[in-house]
């Protein structure tokens, strides 16, 4: 007769020990499993590329209740396509941009693991989308597909550079706005500190300063715009044409500044 | 079997078993608990003031709690029992009287050493028995005897006798201390007799099984995520990357507050319905004050889905902008998101440094230098004294300023005229203008007097050769008059004063390019440590030590060139008992590796504290590095006494720095490669254009 | 992988069968700032339609260079009599006529090389500003020096001059130091300007003692 109770006891055990690892490693597979499943795709949806496929797939029924309506013109098409390149080529530059600092990153274990794998993930969806496009420009005009990344990217630059000059001309309003009140108040300090003058009496604290930024202001910018001024002026202008004049000239584009100055922007 | 197991029946062993174990958990966790008191923020002294915010008791609400978490109550308790047990098995093993077996020891009974052989045993015991045999002697009633111990005293004698006469016996004394000769082992278990009583077996078994089968796992699972959740900044690793993401070249002042408000510390903070409760009124707030929020930064806001994301970041704008949100939760959570903040800026910067990218890196500082202040970026660094507001502010600065003062600007102005700005109706009382220029009296400015480059031990910077750059500067406290001079002599950096061999082991380290002696090489004296004050910042609700760093960038290419090194300590006194500044020269020191080219490379050396706004300091500097030919040659005239070594010296600058020792072709090259490196030069202003075109 | 990239979100796109301009229907089920985005991407992808349409046959930009030269003689044509104007003193016409031109700059086709838009614009930008300036006005000349600055940051010395010119002459001397400080650190001080830059710098450094001694 076995003793079924003191067997009991260590087959309990082993059943609890082997059955809590068993959880355990099931666990962490399925929450590893579910993690890798439900990485954040690196970039969000892609516009472009869905505009271009829904013109392909555009159906001339759905646009069909006037007349037989037409297909979508390759006109259009080629501009969906050249603003998915666009689209193509800030997310390869991003991406490239991005991959050294991550590496390091990386490395020095101020990132996870899965950002890593998402990365790697977006740059493998990146060069199936490039050369998806470069196929289809290929289709519409035989070897548009060498050049189409090129002009997409000058594309973007010199939408980024309008953005930026336009970014600076917007603030004119508000530069205008600020110096006319700035000029009158000082303007306001200047007549106060006549007054003051012939009446003799000493400023407050407030009047004083406004009336000491008056008196530089008048020593430092007059002669300097009418002595240095106009002779820099005249030099600078001189200058001018000469110095701008091989600009047009396009086989020539002279590296442009890699400067950036962004004290005033700062500021805001 | 001769060994066989006893268990601990009288429960003399079982104290020290105990003992022994919660020893080994309480002592190492009591080290733990007592080091972090060497922490920065705790051994600094503070900057005098009575100033007192608004919502002070929520500041300090959110400071305990933030301790409260930082001292780990748990493990406090943890200890505490420990010592309380380790105390209690103490006493057990001191009460418990220790039954040590007495062993029969014949010669102990006769009084004969145990080197006495058996003549001298025979001897004595005739002596003995001539004293001690009942017949001899009469009982002594003074001495409590009676014939009956009398005759026994003998019989145990005459016993030891016998024992020690007898050769076996008296060889299994020598060897073993035991009559019968070798004893069997007999091995206790210290664990008290209930434990194996019969029937409580399976409960021991059930706590056994309970311990590795559930407990054990449990533990190693969660130390495993634990430390697979943080980076190495002590960030949460989701709020990393989210961050990484949100990263942009030209990110910049309110840019970064957004993108630190993705991180997940934040959803954690604001679990549940936190994240939506007050949401709405939150944002009216900030939204409504007009006075410092961009366009872009109101749309940013606008535009976040995630409601705890929008409420955070609408909460360390409330912070930045000092909103009084008129809500005691509402305010104290954003007196806590504050810190979170400040922890996820440096996951901020090191992916800015990981960069490299100028201004985000300036961008990282200024940020950090903002949520300790609770400044709005862009805003005056005046609000950083005590009592001040934007009207103060604006009645110093002017009506139509654009710049801001900095507080240092603000104590040039002359007492009377500063006084007049600021105390008035509506402004400052005479109390409120006495502590904010007390505080403004102690902010640690630090001016630089000097910064320069060396090698140690040269004479010359060589390529690619190990450089120091060594910054000499001043606390000079805002508002300082009559600040001495400089000392010419202060300024110089002396190698350390042994020769040659010692320079030469410096340089051993340069190779393995180490950058440890961020911190000043030992000067024989004495390495001092001083800790600056800890940062005056009313609003946070944690104690900040300031750290300054210092790098090198280069500003065509707008690009980090030598990444910061960080000082939180320096070598001298700031103030002295007195509490006045001493003016002492501080050396700041950092290594790096020379450019490979020769030239000179002119860099914008940047020096940040990250805990007060307007203290950073920028100057222009120029590393020249020489041909190494031309340094092994003037080295020759310099000492022409030795040629020999001197030969094997240029050698040995050959070596180092890989450059051929062919000296006379190099110096008819010379003019080729500086062409050279013209030609380098216009390579990299074309690689500017690329970088210009990002951003 | 290949599945994986013919995904795609299907927008139910409205082809205006006589202009070929895209649109949404407003009836589609996306949420405000979705549509918002969608409706300025379809204005962009329009207006690049327009701009091939216009091209000759396979209506494909063409290689960014050669340039085509046609506008850029325009433009220079227009810099020059604009300078001319300026050299007369004529300053509104001057303005005027730099405005012209940079439109004209501005309008450039997207496809066409950016490093000549800056440059280019880098000029016009310098030369307005310096119109402005002459007649005074600071802002419009601090605005446009700064694009031009931006627009090229090395070898500009005239502009960082102007920009900080302006700035100080609007008593923003921290502002002018600063950027005098940046502008002798990329330009260098032994360069063209450099001097120019350096007597402003003193100019600015002078400005700022005042105040503080008075």
């Amino acid at each position: 007769m076995v003793d079924w109770l003191s067997l009991a006891v260590p087959l309990a055990y082993l059943g609890v020990l082997l059955g809590s690892l068993a959880t355990f490693s099931s666990l962490y597979r399925k929450r590893k499993a579910r993690k890798a499943a439900s990485l954040e795709p690196w970039f969000p949806a892609h516009l472009q590329r869905d505009i271009y496929f829904s013109l392909l797939h555009l159906e001339p029924s759905s646009t069909s209740k006037e007349k037989k309506a037409p297909a979508v013109p390759d006109s259009v098409l080629k501009a969906a396509l050249l603003r998915r390149a666009t689209e193509d080529i800030r997310r390869v530059l991003a991406l490239r941009s991005q991959k050294q600092a991550l590496a390091m990153l990386l490395q020095r274990g101020s990132v996870g693991d899965d950002l890593w794998q998402r990365f790697q993930r977006a740059e493998k969806e990146m060069e199936d989308e490039v050369r998806d496009v470069v196929s289809e420009a290929n289709a519409y005009t035989p070897n548009w597909g060498q050049t189409i990344f090129q002009s997409a990217n000058e594309m973007l630059n010199n939408d980024i550079y309008r953005k930026r000059i336009e970014e600076h001309q917007s603030k004119l309003a508000e530069e205008r706005q600020w110096w006319d009140k700035k000029k009158a108040s000082i303007q306001e300090g200047f007549m106060k500190e006549l007054d003051e003058g012939s009446s003799g009496t000493t400023g407050n604290g407030a009047a004083q300063t406004a009336t000491t930024t008056k008196t530089f202001e008048t020593a430092t910018s007059l002669p300097a715009s009418s002595v240095q001024g106009s002779d820099d002026d005249a030099v600078l202008v001189e200058a001018d044409p000469s110095a701008s004049q091989p600009a047009p000239t396009p086989a020539t584009p002279s590296g442009g500044g890699g400067g950036k100055k962004k004290k005033g922007k700062g500021k805001k | 079997m001769s060994s066989d197991y006893t268990y601990d029946e009288q429960g003399q062993f079982f104290p020290f078993f105990i003992l022994t174990l919660t020893g080994l958990v309480t002592l190492p966790l009591t080290y733990n608990l007592l080091r972090p008191s060497k922490e920065l923020e705790n051994t600094a002294p503070r900057i005098k003031s009575d100033f007192k915010p608004q919502h002070a008791d929520l500041i300090d609400g959110q400071k305990r709690k933030r301790l409260r978490k930082e001292r780990r109550i748990k493990r406090i308790v943890t200890v505490i029992v420990g010592y309380l047990v380790m105390a209690w098995m103490v006493y057990l093993i001191i009460v418990t009287a220790r039954t040590v077996q007495k062993v029969y020891d014949p010669y102990e009974v006769l009084g004969v050493s145990r080197s006495a052989d058996e003549k001298a045993i025979a001897r004595h015991y005739k002596r003995l028995s001539l004293i001690y045999h009942p017949d001899k002697i009469r009982p002594d009633p003074a001495k409590n005897e009676t014939i009956e111990t009398l005759n026994d005293r003998f019989v145990e004698l005459t016993k030891a006798y016998k024992a020690l006469t007898d050769e076996e016996i008296r060889n299994n004394y020598l060897q073993y201390g035991h009559p019968d000769g070798k004893q069997s082992f007999s091995i206790g278990i210290a664990l008290p007799q209930f434990i194996v009583m019969e029937g409580n077996g399976k409960y021991v078994l059930l706590v056994y099984g309970v311990l590795l089968g559930v407990l054990l796992p449990y533990i190693v699972g969660k130390w495993w995520y634990g430390s697979q959740r943080y980076t190495k900044e002590r960030v949460l690793v989701a709020s990393a990357g989210n961050i990484f993401r949100e990263y942009k070249d030209d990110i910049t002042d309110g840019g970064i507050i957004g993108a630190l408000s993705s991180g997940e510390e934040f959803k954690e903070m604001l679990k549940g319905v936190q994240a939506e409760s007050g949401l709405a009124k939150l944002e009216k707030r900030v939204l409504a004050d007009d006075s410092f929020l961009s366009a872009k930064d109101r749309e940013t806001l606008k535009q976040l889905d995630s409601s705890s994301r929008r409420k955070a970041l609408a909460l360390l704008w409330a912070y930045l902008g000092r909103i009084d949100l008129g809500d005691a939760s509402l305010d104290a959570e954003k007196y806590e998101a504050a810190p979170v903040a400040l922890s996820l800026t440096e996951a901020f910067s090191a992916i800015s440094l990981a960069f490299g990218n100028l201004r985000p890196i300036l961008g990282a500082f200024q940020t950090s230098q903002n949520l300790i202040q609770a400044v709005a970026p862009g805003s005056s660094p005046l609000l950083q004294l005590p009592n001040f507001t934007d009207a103060v502010v604006k009645s110093v600065e002017g009506e139509h300023a654009k710049e801001h003062f900095t507080v240092q600007r603000f104590m040039k102005i002359p007492e009377d005229q500063r006084r007049s700005l600021t105390v008035g109706a509506g402004l400052l009382s005479e109390k409120q203008y006495t502590d904010a220029v007390a505080v403004a009296r102690q902010l640690p400015v630090l001016d630089i007097s000097r910064a320069f480059f060396k090698v140690m031990g040269e004479k010359f910077i060589t390529p690619s050769s190990l450089v120091q750059l060594v910054v000499k500067a001043r606390f000079i406290p805002p508002g300082c008059t009559n600040v001495p001079a400089v000392s010419e002599l202060d300024l110089e950096d002396i190698d350390p004063d042994e020769d040659d061999l010692d320079a030469l082991m410096g340089r051993k380290p340069a190779k393995n390019r180490t950058s440890k002696l961020a911190n000043g090489k030992k000067v024989e004296s004495k390495i001092e440590t001083i800790q600056p004050p800890l940062a005056h910042a009313p609003y946070l609700a944690r104690d900040h030590s300031p750290r300054w760093h210092i790098f090198l960038a280069d500003t065509k290419q707008g690009k980090m060139a030598v990444p910061p090194f960080t000082f939180t300590t320096f070598d001298k006194p700031l103030f002295d008992e007195a509490g006045k500044p001493t003016f002492n020269v501080q050396t700041l020191k950092m290594q790096f590796q020379a450019p490979p080219q020769v030239g000179d490379f002119t860099f914008a050396l940047h020096m940040l504290c990250d805990s007060y706004l307007g203290l950073d300091h920028r100057m222009e500097i120029t590393l020249h590095i020489d041909d190494p030919a031309k340094a092994a040659d003037v080295a020759e005239e310099d000492d022409i006494s030795e040629p020999d070594e001197d030969s094997i010296a240029g050698q040995m600058h050959a070596l180092k720095t890989g450059q051929p020792p062919k000296k006379k072709t190099r110096r008819d090259s010379d003019d080729s490669s500086e062409s050279d490196t013209d030609g380098d030069a216009a390579e990299t202003s074309d690689t500017n254009t690329e970088t210009d075109v990002e951003d | 992988m290949a599945s994986e990239i013919d995904i795609y979100n299907q927008y139910p796109l409205h082809l205006d069968p006589a202009s070929k301009a895209l649109s949404l229907p407003s009836s589609s089920a996306q949420t405000a700032t979705q549509t918002t985005t969608i409706n300025t991407e379809l204005q962009e992808l329009n207006q690049l339609h327009r701009a091939l349409i216009s091209l000759d046959s396979p209506n494909i930009p063409p290689p960014p260079l050669p340039v085509n030269p046609k506008r850029s003689a325009q433009i220079t044509k227009l810099r020059d009599s604009a300078n001319a104007a300026y050299r007369k003193s004529n300053n509104a016409e001057a303005v005027r006529l730099y405005t012209y031109a940079i439109e004209m700059a501005l309008s450039r086709p997207g496809w066409e090389p950016v490093t000549l838009a800056r440059d280019e614009l880098a000029g016009l930008y310098a030369n307005r500003a310096q119109a402005h300036m002459a007649q005074q006005a600071w802002p419009e000349g601090l605005v446009d020096s700064k694009a031009s600055v931006d627009s090229k940051g090395v070898g500009n010395v005239k502009a960082w001059w102007r920009l900080a010119k302006c700035l100080a002459e609007m008593t923003r001397y921290e502002e002018a130091r600063s950027l005098v400080l940046k502008a002798l650190e990329i330009e260098g001080r032994e360069s063209d300007g450099g001097k120019e830059l350096s007597g402003l710098l003193e100019d600015v450094d002078r400005a700022l003692e005042r105040p503080a001694a008075s």
